[in-house]
Parts: structure tokens; C-alpha cells; sequence
């Protein structure tokens, strides 16, 4: 019943994902009618450029999902009340268990909302002359969430002691400095997710390394937002 | 089940190093009504959450059912066998009043139907209703039935009163005595409705400034205490040095009003030595205890 809950309780936020994910879609299928037939003319270095443009854009939709920590659930609070936030902790279920359930959840809908990017991808970037099959795009899907899955837990532990519009906010603004920090720094290119998230598009194999950095990466804000909020008081 | 339900000694907790209770001891016994009185800020809320294990002591050590109340995994045995209803009665709003049953049903392996359905009539709750739709009376009542119905043994009730009517108040004291006695759930529940808690209570804790200032039976408290009045022929002109058991005395003009917590007849014997025209007597209620602690604390 806790995923019943969270499910109530981040349909919002998932479907706002949803749109957020699908609106270059709907854009670019609004302004060219016959998009899938008439992708424009650009080079392979352009389409790469633009495919990690938009890697970083739906890097957003983790963020827009994420927020599964305790502290979340008082978001509505007025002034001196704490939501349902006590409720919750007086449910004879440990606090992992909770945290667990919404950072789970919301890992779902994250990965589901982005199944989306193989179609914009495969819509508006990709040349039928580029010889991306679709499990290409099946491997840009499973990369594109594992990569992912840091910036949702990013946004995860800044929900165990932040209200949800700075986290927001914050989580935003981490993406694109990070964003930024590893495009322009040659030095930092082989840590570079944002470039891994693409890569099978291009190399047509998983990138292993990228994969295997974001998992860590991921590891350790998750365990660090379960650690937060087990010792946490409330 | 060991006689106390709850015991707590020596509590100590501060916020960013304003304290809120600073040695608190508590022992609530199975099977009782226990009155948690005290002002606003008094301690009572840091009280609970500590029991609950929403907070952690910096110093002490708090039981409930015997088992560690800090502890993580003796709070969740801790959480399966007692009710809670918050100070601010908040559920889930986006959920209905069927759907937050079926959802905290799904916790309690114990889970009484029959409490549920007999308290979903005695509350007149509307099941199909979302909960951001009731008005706070109606989720103190929603809450309750929610903390009844997994048959628990202990039952802490955070203002439970706090912003119903005069008519929901006493329906939701009636109903509180009535699952003590006909199930034998333990009660303890703060407020700073002394008339509740007098109505109700069969013991009482006063909490101000974070410690405990009286605590026993309520009828052992009422035969204890006692307020005397002692009218003098001229006022004193010097202040008397009353004997043990006076409380708190207070002099205006020719009477002398003192709350007596023992030795009654030696004070009223005091009194008669030092002149006094007449000396009489008064029961106390909680309020006269409560005030007076209060205000000398």
C-alpha cells in the first residue's frame, strides 16, 4: 500500500514529467507536420552536440520526479504543521522501508517518463543514413536512465531536508553546472555521463565505464539520503 | 504486559539549546486514563515524539511497552501496538476515507473490523469523502477510529480536542472512556483543557518547563490537596513560616489563602495558634493545582 501512497502522491509530478518530456516532441511534430519524413540535414558532429543538448534536457525529468524523502510530505505545511509527515512515521514500517518504497517509485516513473528521449531521438535528431537500429535506441533508453539515476538521487537527497521548491531549483541549477563543467573541461571528458548517455547512438555498444561511474554516483547520494533520514529527527 | 505501559527517566532535550524538557520521568500504567496536562510550549508535544521515536533523548531513557523508544527496530514493534492521532490531525489529503482505512489496514495483521465499522456509525464518517474535503473534527474523529480499529493496546493522543466544538468535544471524551473500558487500551493524551483531562483522567502528569510538577492519581491529588482560608483579626505583620505540606501561600490584607499538599491539620492547627478567627476548608480541583504549580514553576 506505501506504492499506492506514493503513487497518489507523485502523479502529479510524474505527469508533469511526461509532458516536460514530451513537448520537444509535440514542438518540433507541431512545427514540421511530416517530421519523421523530413528530419533536417546536419552533420554527425551537430547531431551529437544536439542529442547531448538533450541529453541535459531530460536529465530534468529525475529532478521533476524526485523527491522521496519524509521531509517531502510536510511540502504543503502551513506555518507550525508538519502534513502528513507524522502520520506516516507513526505506520509500524521502518523508515528504509519507506524511503525505499518513494525512491523506488520514483526511479520507475523516471525511467518509464524517459523512454520517451529514444522517440525524439529517433523523430527529430536521427538520419535514416545514420544506422541507428532500435536497439540502439533500446541501449540509449537503458544508458539514459542509469545515467540518469544520479541526478534522480540528487534530487532525492536534497528532498530529505529541503522543502521541494528549493530542491527544485537547486537540483536544476546542479545539472547544468555540471553539465557545463564536464563539456568544457577536456580533463573531465572520460567522466563526462552526459556524453556517455548518447554514446550508443554512436558507438552502437553500452557504455560500460559511464554506466558503471553513475551507478556509483547514484550509490552514494542514495545511500547518503537513506542515511539522512534514518538519523534524522522529525 | 509489565505494569507500565510507558516510563520515561530523566528526559532531557534541547532545540539549538533552548531546552524542552529537562528531566522529565513519566510512568504510565496499563489500563489507565493518563492526563498529560501542561501550558503551550510546557513540553508535552517533545514528550510524545520522543515516545514515538521521532526524536531522539539527549539524555535519559524512554520505555514504552518496555522496549527502547529510540530504537529502530523496537519502534516498529513499539508503532504496531499503539495509536496515534498528530496535534494537527493531517492525513493524506489527496486520499478518501475508505481509501486511508484500507491503507492503514493493510499494516495491522490485527486489525478489528468490527471497531472499524462500529466507529465509522459512532462518527458518522462519510467513506466516500476525500479527506482535504473533512473539517479538522472530523479528522480528530477519522484518526481515532484509524488508531482504534488495529486493536491497540496503547493509545497517545496529541490534543486530541484541540479545535472541535463543545458537542464533538464531549462526544470524542465519551467515546475515549468508553474504549478504555470495554477494551482496556491505555490512554495517554495531552492537553491544556484541564476540564477534559479532570473529566476523564484517572491520573495526571503536570509538565511545565519540561519536568514533571505533579504527578499521581487524580483522586489521590484532590484527597492531598486542600485549600485553606484563614482570616486573622489584623493582617500579619510579618510573613509566617507555614509548615511542611504548604504549598503556596498568598496573603491579602486579613486572609491567608494556602494550598496544602500534606500535614493539613498541623497548618490548620498552625493557623488556629496564630490567632486565626476562622480557618476554613475547600477542595481543590486540577485547575487550583494545576495554576498554582504553574505560576510558582
Amino acid at each position: 500500500m506505501l506504492w499506492y501512497k506514493g503513487w497518489l502522491e507523485t502523479r502529479f509530478q510524474a505527469v508533469f514529467g511526461l509532458l516536460f518530456a514530451v513537448f520537444p516532441i509535440a514542438l518540433f511534430t507541431l512545427a514540421t507536420p511530416h517530421a519523421a519524413n523530413s528530419a533536417p540535414q546536419i552533420s554527425a558532429a551537430q547531431a551529437e552536440s544536439g542529442i547531448q543538448f538533450f541529453a541535459l534536457y531530460y536529465s530534468i525529468v529525475p529532478i521533476l520526479v524526485a523527491g522521496s524523502g519524509i521531509k517531502t510530505q510536510s511540502a504543503r505545511m502551513k506555518k507550525g504543521l508538519h502534513g502528513s509527515m507524522y502520520f506516516t512515521l507513526s505506520l509500524p514500517v521502518s523508515r528504509l522501508r519507506l524511503f525505499a518504497t518513494r525512491a523506488g517509485l520514483g526511479m520507475l516513473e523516471t525511467v518509464t517518463i524517459l523512454a520517451i528521449a529514444p522517440c525524439f531521438v529517433r523523430i527529430v535528431l536521427i538520419q535514416p543514413e545514420d544506422h541507428v537500429s532500435h536497439s540502439d535506441l533500446f541501449a540509449f533508453w537503458v544508458t539514459l536512465s542509469v545515467c540518469a539515476s544520479v541526478f534522480y538521487f540528487l534530487g532525492v537527497l536534497l528532498s530529505t531536508f529541503l522543502d521541494d521548491q528549493v530542491r527544485g531549483w537547486l537540483s536544476m541549477f546542479g545539472v547544468v553546472f555540471l553539465f557545463g563543467l564536464l563539456t568544457k573541461i577536456p580533463l573531465l571528458a572520460p567522466v563526462n555521463i552526459f556524453r556517455a548517455m548518447i554514446s550508443p547512438l554512436f558507438t552502437h555498444s553500452l557504455p560500460w565505464a559511464g554506466m558503471g561511474i553513475s551507478v556509483g554516483a547514484a550509490a552514494i547520494l542514495g545511500l547518503a539520503a537513506l542515511r539522512v533520514v534514518q538519523t534524522r529527527e522529525y | 504486559m509489565s505494569d507500565w505501559v510507558i516510563q520515561a527517566r530523566g528526559l532531557q532535550k534541547s532545540f539549538k539549546g533552548q531546552p524542552a524538557l529537562t528531566g522529565l520521568n513519566l510512568e504510565v500504567p496499563a489500563g489507565s486514563i493518563f492526563g498529560f496536562p501542561g501550558r503551550n510550549g510546557a513540553g508535552k508535544t517533545t514528550t510524545i515524539r520522543l515516545l514515538m521515536g521521532f526524536l531522539k533523548p539527549d539524555c535519559g531513557d524512554a520505555r514504552v511497552f518496555g522496549m527502547p523508544a529510540g530504537d529502530s527496530a523496537a519502534g516498529i514493534e513499539i508503532r504496531r501496538r499503539l495509536g496515534f492521532v498528530t496535534e494537527d490531525k493531517e492525513l493524506y489529503p489527496h486520499m478518501t476515507v475508505e481509501q486511508i482505512i484500507r491503507f492503514t489496514r493493510s499494516f495491522f495483521p490485527k486489525w478489528r473490523v468490527d471497531l472499524e465499522q462500529r466507529y465509522l456509525k459512532v462518527f458518522d464518517l462519510p467513506l466516500g469523502r476525500k479527506i482535504s474535503d473533512l473539517s479538522k473534527g472530523m479528522r480528530s474523529r477519522l484518526m481515532l477510529l484509524l488508531a482504534i480499529s488495529h486493536a491497540a493496546e496503547l493509545l497517545i493522543l496529541d490534543e486530541p480536542t484541540e479545535g472541535l466544538d463543545p458537542v464533538a468535544v464531549e462526544d470524542m471524551l465519551r467515546e475515549l472512556v468508553a474504549i478504555s473500558a470495554n477494551e482496556g487500551t491505555t490512554i495517554f493524551f495531552s492537553s491544556h483543557q484541564l476540564e477534559e483531562v479532570e473529566q476523564i483522567a484517572d491520573r495526571v502528569c503536570i509538565i511545565d518547563h519540561g519536568t514533571a510538577v505533579v504527578t499521581g492519581s487524580l483522586d489521590d491529588l484532590k484527597t492531598q490537596y486542600q485549600r485553606l482560608r484563614v482570616v486573622f483579626g489584623e493582617a500579619l505583620r510579618s510573613p509566617v513560616q507555614w509548615g511542611e505540606g504548604a504549598e503556596h501561600v498568598r496573603q491579602d490584607g486579613r486572609t491567608v489563602d494556602i494550598l496544602a499538599s500534606r500535614n493539613v491539620e498541623a497548618i490548620i492547627n498552625q493557623a488556629r495558634s496564630l490567632q486565626g478567627t476562622s480557618v476554613e476548608r475547600f477542595p481543590v480541583t486540577l485547575k487550583d493545582i494545576f495554576l498554582e504549580h504553574v505560576r510558582s514553576n
